[in-house]
């Protein structure tokens, strides 16, 4: 097993050099100069040469690109002009933010998802179905950007309960997470309630029952575990791409996240930030896949991990 | 002989929509002590919904039970409730499914599915099942050591193996087998029906073989239940209906098993398809196929009549000929 863990973290480091060429070359291919963005308007050219030079654009692409790798290797993930500061604790303290709003968020989902799922995919056809079914349409069919100004409206201006941008108390993560945690529930809901009714149908759950196992427990144990695989591949991309930051959550609530983080690098073309951030958030996604993989293994033992 | 399972009048409809389909139509058979009584017909004469009905597994909001009974040693297991029901379910009444590669649960190990029997009626520990599970598996041909597998690690046959295991590990007094050969090839057919025979004498279970193979009821049955159209047309000792079969499905049947001995002929074949439940026919449900059907065979439902004591028919044409003779009560209708 740690054989076959290690193997596959080999190659994930073969998909991680492809990320770093990608990611360096897209920012190259973006127009518009570096270093002019750095100096006022009214810098000389002279000005402008000495900050490429300072910035290392003026070696070739090549040589960029082995600086860039050597730095890497050295833990250095470069430096933000735009926030004055190395992109390494920036991007870190911004993933933290993001990490806390996407578990809280997850959480959440899950507890609400798993059981309506579970329950929609028995009780198939009953008013609670239909309710379940409904929600999950809702939630992958609503905007984020319309939820979000729905929950500020309700519970900012009309309740006055919650603050509707920033960070400090724990009432300013309530918001972000439950917007994050939304269209997660409703997949998963939506995902468990037919994965359910698939399995339900299953000749070994007829079996089972024959055996004379309660049908709760046909339910929960027997055909659960087998209607959890879809879930898990799923939670993993989807945690992955939530821990990667929600630009537009994160902006109109104004939380200081990875997703706001990539947005104003972008926008401020800070070219070193903005290649580390596609860097990490390539990692979290190899990482991600990486453990869905693992738990697969353990859940569904026809799956071999290679 | 003492009667273990009687099963009276029942009938049994699948619906869904608007359609409804018949599939077991007034049926009453009866299973006595030690008894092998094999049921057979065609596929959709409803052989799979009576032993689904006997386990009390139809499935949900599609199959209902409409009318009649069925008890299990004087007890209605229609009325039963729930939770008396999974007591009898794998411990009394226990089955062995059609296809061993659907019927094992892909996710636990075989060991586990046979030992949740055992914790599930005998609650033993998960100890003491882990060794009464291993003997059982040795039983059917299984070394201890393969436990902690999974189903896909295994053949087909070994799986049936496996799901004879967990149908017989708490000694059923009946054992209810749905075709259990019918999915794997025909090495391992004999095999697994001399494992059923010998595990069957061994504990002394009353058997329910459903098949459309009339070679395995020849070779594993005392007793014959020919079923069309969700009814039983005609029953009796295996040498009685075999040697001498009365109703005219039976024949047509008998007819199609091809002979190693003899000329060579064209392969038999019954006339028609098989009674569709959405829409059966009227009086005799075997009438649009046979060859000697008469005008009361059109209209009125035949009513079992009985040829001797080891041999009973269902048939209006048989009815003119044979000694009417009404079969004794509390025997086989």
């Amino acid at each position: 097993m740690l054989k076959k863990i290690l193997r596959r973290l080999a190659l994930t480091l073969i998909v991680l050099v492809g990320v770093t060429i990608i990611a360096f070359a897209l920012v190259r291919l973006a127009p518009g100069d570096p270093a002019v963005q750095m100096l006022p308007a009214t810098a000389t050219q002279e000005q402008i040469d000495n900050m490429r030079t300072r910035m290392g654009l003026d070696q070739s692409y090549v040589v960029q690109y082995f600086m860039y790798i050597g730095n890497l290797l050295k833990g250095d993930l470069g430096y933000s002009f735009h926030f004055n500061m190395d992109c390494g604790p920036l991007i870190l303290s911004r993933l933290v933010n993001t990490a806390k709003i996407t578990v809280i968020g997850v959480i959440i989902a899950l507890i609400i998802s798993i059981p309506l799922g579970l329950v929609a995919g028995i009780k198939r056809g009953s008013a609670l179905d239909t309710c379940a079914t409904a929600f999950a349409l809702c939630g992958q069919a609503m905007s984020p950007v319309w939820l979000c100004l729905l929950m500020i409206l309700i519970f900012s201006v009309g309740l006055k309960w919650l603050p509707t941008q920033g960070v400090g108390s724990w009432k300013n993560m309530v918001m972000p997470s439950l917007c994050v945690g939304f269209a997660f529930c409703s997949l998963v809901t939506r995902m468990l309630r037919s994965s359910m009714i698939d399995v339900l149908q299953e000749e070994y759950i007829t079996a089972t029952r024959a055996r004379g196992v309660s049908k709760f427990q046909v339910y929960v144990k027997y055909a659960f575990k087998n209607a959890i695989l879809p879930i898990v591949t799923i939670s993993g991309a989807q945690l992955g791409i939530l821990l990667c930051g929600s630009m537009v959550i994160e902006q109109i609530f104004n939380w200081p996240g990875l997703g706001q983080l990539t947005v104003t690098a972008i926008s401020s073309r800070d070219f070193q930030l903005v290649q580390s951030i596609l860097l990490i958030v390539a990692v979290i996604m190899v990482v991600c896949n990486l453990i869905v993989d693992i738990l697969y293994t353990f859940i569904d033992k026809r799956i071999s991990f290679n | 002989m003492e009667e273990i399972l009687k099963i009276s009048k029942l009938s049994v409809e699948y619906r869904s929509g608007d359609t409804v389909a018949k599939a077991v139509n007034g049926l009453n058979m009866t299973l006595y002590k030690g008894q092998a009584m094999g049921l057979v017909g065609e596929s959709g004469a409803g052989k799979t919904t009576t032993a689904l009905s006997v386990m009390g597994l139809l499935p949900d909001k599609i199959g209902y039970v409409t009318g009649g009974d069925i008890e299990y040693k004087g007890q209605s297991l229609l009325k039963m409730k729930e939770k008396e029901l999974n007591t009898i379910r794998g411990g009394k009444i226990s089955m062995v499914f059609a296809n061993p590669l659907s019927s094992l649960n892909p996710v636990f190990t075989v060991g586990h599915q046979i030992t949740m029997v055992l914790r599930q009626h005998r609650h033993m520990t998960e100890k003491e099942a882990h060794a009464e599970a291993a003997k059982f598996l040795k039983m059917v041909g299984i070394p201890e050591y393969r436990m902690e597998d999974y189903p896909h690690q295994f053949s087909g046959g070994m799986r049936q193996r496996v799901g004879i295991a967990a149908a017989l590990v708490c000694s059923p007094e009946i054992l209810i087998a749905d075709e259990p050969t019918t999915a794997l090839d025909v090495t391992i057919q004999a095999q697994i029906l001399e494992l059923m025979k010998d595990l069957q004498k061994t504990m002394d279970s009353s058997l329910l073989m459903i098949t459309h193979n009339l070679g395995i009821i020849a070779e594993l049955c005392q007793t014959v239940a020919i079923m069309y159209g969700g009814e039983i047309v005609e029953y009796g000792s295996v040498r009685e209906v075999f040697e001498n079969p009365m109703h005219w499905y039976t024949i047509g049947l008998l007819n199609a098993v091809p002979k190693l001995t003899g000329k060579r002929e064209r392969l038999a074949s019954i006339p028609g398809n098989v009674a569709n439940a959405q829409m059966l026919p009227e009086g005799c449900k075997f009438h649009p196929r046979c060859g000697y059907c008469t005008k009361t065979c059109r209209t009125k439902q035949p009513e079992m009549i009985c040829v001797n004591e080891n041999h009973y028919v269902q048939c209006w044409e048989r009815g003119g000929k044979a000694e009417t003779k009404r079969p004794a009560k509390g025997g086989n209708q």
